[in-house]
């Protein structure tokens, strides 16, 4: 099956969510059931809630069409911390973990 | 107020300046670094509590503005910005002078770093009025319960928060700097990618907060979002939740939730998590039994943060006072050092037990003592970073500094003395050692230049060296200064380590430009005058082209050792014992000696009789004592070894400069000197031989 890494923007606010979001839409489109995503967080040193409920957005999107979603490379602004400000997630949503779509989805 | 409790504010508050200090410096190194950005606002959070606490508003009103700026960075998640931790630094030292000297504060300066702040936050700020500062964060434990409220907050910004320039995670860090809080965030609402508004948000927070502060403040903090957005702000009861200091059970929770108790014992009775029965077994919706965990969870995260604050727990003494700990002890050594003398020829077995009994407590006291004031010197290394930054500016060079060894510990009080000899030294490196970057680059060496700081231990005595990659030392052009200036003969020859040392010389300075850095011909004769007092040595090592190296070997403690006790003659000396390495006797040779053959080695020997003189005659043997330190050895030959003894080291002043070979004196246990013998010093004396 298709593999594709996605890697996330230095600047992951909500300047440019609106960007963000199209990219990721399009990377979908160009995979399909069975495959595997990586959103690869390592270049992004500025992030917001907007972007983590992006990743929850992709993560469901990605799940209803049967894609796997890993998030890897998450550092200090990326953590769940830095975004949200918060010290857990609502345990059945797309960030929490019981729920999560993802394998290796992590705290986004 | 009480000026001891002035005194505790003032050594706190210097400490957290330092801290701020080391955070905005490695915020400069990595705009981004979070963790950085929230310790210094905590820093500076802290200044401005404990500062209007104290009565030291001004203080405390120009923290705030400082907290401000920074804060909008924070908040908004945007890196420090060379400019911000420029203008914090600046703050930070203004603080420092309100608090040293306010006096000297200058209001001009006060009003250009607040506006400095302020157009870096884009905001506009009034001008400094001294404002009460909120109040630091505390924590709850079971003897201040009743100060504290927990609340649960839940909040759904407006779904056009974002476009407005709403931060909503901001609004709840501000929540969370209000106390003790455990925070949940729910994306349940969040739809699939193909469906979302990215601008538009979707999700809800939910926060138990344990605070001093009241509901009002708490409202305050959402007070520009509440329009459009949901909030609910309900106190909770502790009782609830806690059982005195212990956390309850789910189920307790649970039941204080009116949770139907027959449902609560059924679950309880089939040995399966609680809450996974309740849900699927017995119907009780999910968010019951989360809500319950959730407020667990917090009520657990409160008890250990108590219980951290506990073991976090220290006394703060003053240095003078562990200096009087250490006389007294220093007394207490000498006088059990007399009281084993005289038990010594007595037959009395019972006193001879009392004395071996003294002699282990004053032992393990004066181990205490010692260890009471060892300081890491990670924190004398710390103040370098800054004077590397600034110096890296002032005189237009990259230059990196690095820590090597920082945990190695040193005695405070010599801790203290080598500040400025170090201060000393790094200058010189950056100024004359290092290369202009275009230099740097003709010779292929790294556009950046790095000097090095690194301790380590050898016994005794620790070893700090100051190395950079710079240019190296240009003998030719040194001995030509020194034959310039008549500190030697125009036909001098001179072997490179002879050459290296004229630099110790006073007034002595190779510099072409006078800097504002150094080069006024003061410096490196300071240096070695501080170190020599200290009962240390100076010594330099460089590979022209390729850098310098400045080592100083530096006691570990100026109070007590464990010595080795010999006699030349009527003449009684102390070693100090990390440096003895071993000690065998043999027949007085008949002729002088240079070298002894120990095994493999060769190594220089010198009689304690030609050393320090004769005052009757030799006898036929002697006993040689092999001395180590670094990487010198030196063989001295006595007339008897006494063996070990503990002894408090005597300052002799002024007259170590000329006594060479001798760092302190000990006074015995009949009442007569020793002299302690500089091992290092002798050592190096001899190494050439």
């Amino acid at each position: 099956m298709l593999d594709i890494t996605i890697k996330t923007p230095e600047d992951a606010t909500v300047a440019n969510v609106k960007d963000l979001r199209d990219e990721l839409v399009s990377a979908l489109k160009g995979t399909g059931r069975g495959a595997r995503v990586v959103l690869d967080l390592s270049d992004t040193r500025q992030a917001d809630s907007s972007f983590a409920q992006l990743i929850a957005a992709f993560k469901l999107e990605a799940t209803s069409e049967g894609i796997e979603v890993s998030v890897v490379g998450m550092g200090d602004a990326t953590s769940s911390m830095a975004m949200l400000a918060c010290d857990k997630f609502q345990e059945d949503c797309a960030l929490g973990s019981r729920k999560n779509p993802t394998k290796a989805g992590g705290e986004a | 107020m009480n000026d001891k409790l002035i005194e505790t504010f003032l050594d706190e508050a210097h400490e957290l300046l330092d801290g701020l200090e080391e955070h905005l410096l490695d915020l400069e190194r990595n705009p981004s670094d979070v963790e950085a950005m929230n310790a210094a606002f905590r820093a500076l959070h802290s200044i401005k509590g404990s500062a209007s606490m104290f009565g030291f508003d001004a203080v405390g009103a120009f923290a705030h503005e400082v907290e401000a700026a920074l804060d909008h960075f924070r908040g908004a998640s945007l890196p420090a910005t060379p400019e911000l931790s420029d203008a914090v630094l600046r703050s930070r030292d203004h603080i420092r002078t309100l608090l040293d000297s306010p006096g000297a504060a200058s209001a001009e300066e006060r009003d250009d770093l607040i506006a400095t702040l302020s157009a870096l936050a884009g905001k506009a700020v009034a001008p400094a009025e001294p404002k009460k500062a909120p109040e630091a964060k505390r924590t709850m434990d079971a003897s201040n319960r009743d100060d504290f409220s927990t609340y649960r907050i839940a909040f759904k910004p407006s779904a056009d928060a974002y476009r407005r320039g709403v931060k909503p995670e901001s609004l709840i860090r501000e929540l969370r700097d209000l106390g003790e809080a455990s925070v949940r965030c729910d994306c349940r609402d969040v739809p699939p990618l193909s469906s979302i508004d990215p601008e538009s948000c979707y999700l809800r927070w939910t926060a138990l907060l344990t605070t001093t502060a009241p509901e009002s403040a708490l409202r305050d903090v959402f007070i520009f979002e509440e329009g459009g957005s949901e909030l609910s702000i309900e106190r909770i009861d502790h009782d609830d939740v806690m059982d005195g200091d212990e956390v309850r059970k789910l189920g307790e929770i649970l039941a204080a939730k009116r949770l139907p108790a027959s449902a609560i014992d059924e679950a309880l009775s089939r040995q399966r998590p609680i809450g996974e029965i309740l849900v699927k077994d017995l119907g009780t919706p999910r968010a019951a039994v989360e809500d319950a965990l959730f407020e667990q969870e917090h009520a657990r995260n409160i008890v250990k943060a108590a219980k951290d604050d506990t073991e976090r727990k220290t006394i703060r003494i003053r240095s003078e006072k562990l200096d009087g700990l250490l006389n007294l002890v220093g007394e207490l050594v000498t006088v059990q050092a007399q009281l084993s003398q005289t038990v010594r020829d007595s037959a009395d077995r019972h006193l001879h037990g009392i004395s071996d009994y003294v002699k282990r407590l004053a032992g393990e006291l004066r181990a205490t003592a010692m260890e009471l004031r060892l300081v890491p010197v990670e924190s004398l290394f710390s103040k370098f970073k800054r004077l590397a930054r600034d110096l890296s500016k002032n005189l237009g060079k990259e230059l990196e500094i690095r820590f090597e060894g920082g945990e190695t510990e040193i005695d405070k009080s010599v801790i203290d003395v080598l500040n400025d000899p170090l201060v000393h030294l790094v200058r010189n490196a950056a100024d004359h050692g290092l290369e202009a970057t275009g230099d740097r680059a003709a010779a292929k060496k790294p556009s950046c230049g790095t000097i090095t700081m690194k301790a380590q231990h050898a016994g005794a005595f620790v070893r700090i060296s100051v190395a950079d990659d710079g240019r190296g030392l240009n003998r030719e052009k040194i001995l030509k200064k020194a034959i310039d200036r008549g500190i030697v003969p125009p036909d001098a020859k001179l072997a490179d380590e002879e050459i290296d040392q004229l630099i110790f010389k006073p007034g002595f300075s190779t510099a072409d430009v006078i800097s504002n850095v150094s080069g006024r011909g003061v410096g490196l004769d300071v240096v070695k005058t501080a170190i020599d007092q200290l009962g240390g040595t100076l010594a330099v090592k460089s590979r022209y082209g390729l850098g310098t190296e400045f080592c100083l070997d530096i006691p570990l403690t100026l109070a007590i050792i464990d010595g080795f006790l010999v006699r030349s003659g009527r003449r009684m000396f102390v070693i100090p014992l990390s440096s003895v390495d071993s000690c065998f006797e043999r027949e007085r040779p008949p002729e002088p000696e240079r070298l002894i053959v120990r095994g493999k080695d060769f190594i220089p020997y010198v009689s304690s009789r030609d050393l320090f003189g004769e005052d009757e005659e030799p006898p036929l043997r002697e006993e040689v004592v092999i001395v180590s330190v670094f990487e010198s050895k030196l063989a001295i030959g006595f007339d008897q070894v006494l063996g070990g003894y503990q002894t408090v080291i005597k300052p002799i002043g002024e007259i170590a400069r000329y006594a060479a070979g001798v760092s302190g004196a000990a006074i015995l246990a009949d009442g007569g000197i020793a002299l302690i013998l500089d091992v290092a010093a002798l050592a190096r004396a001899h190494k050439g031989s």
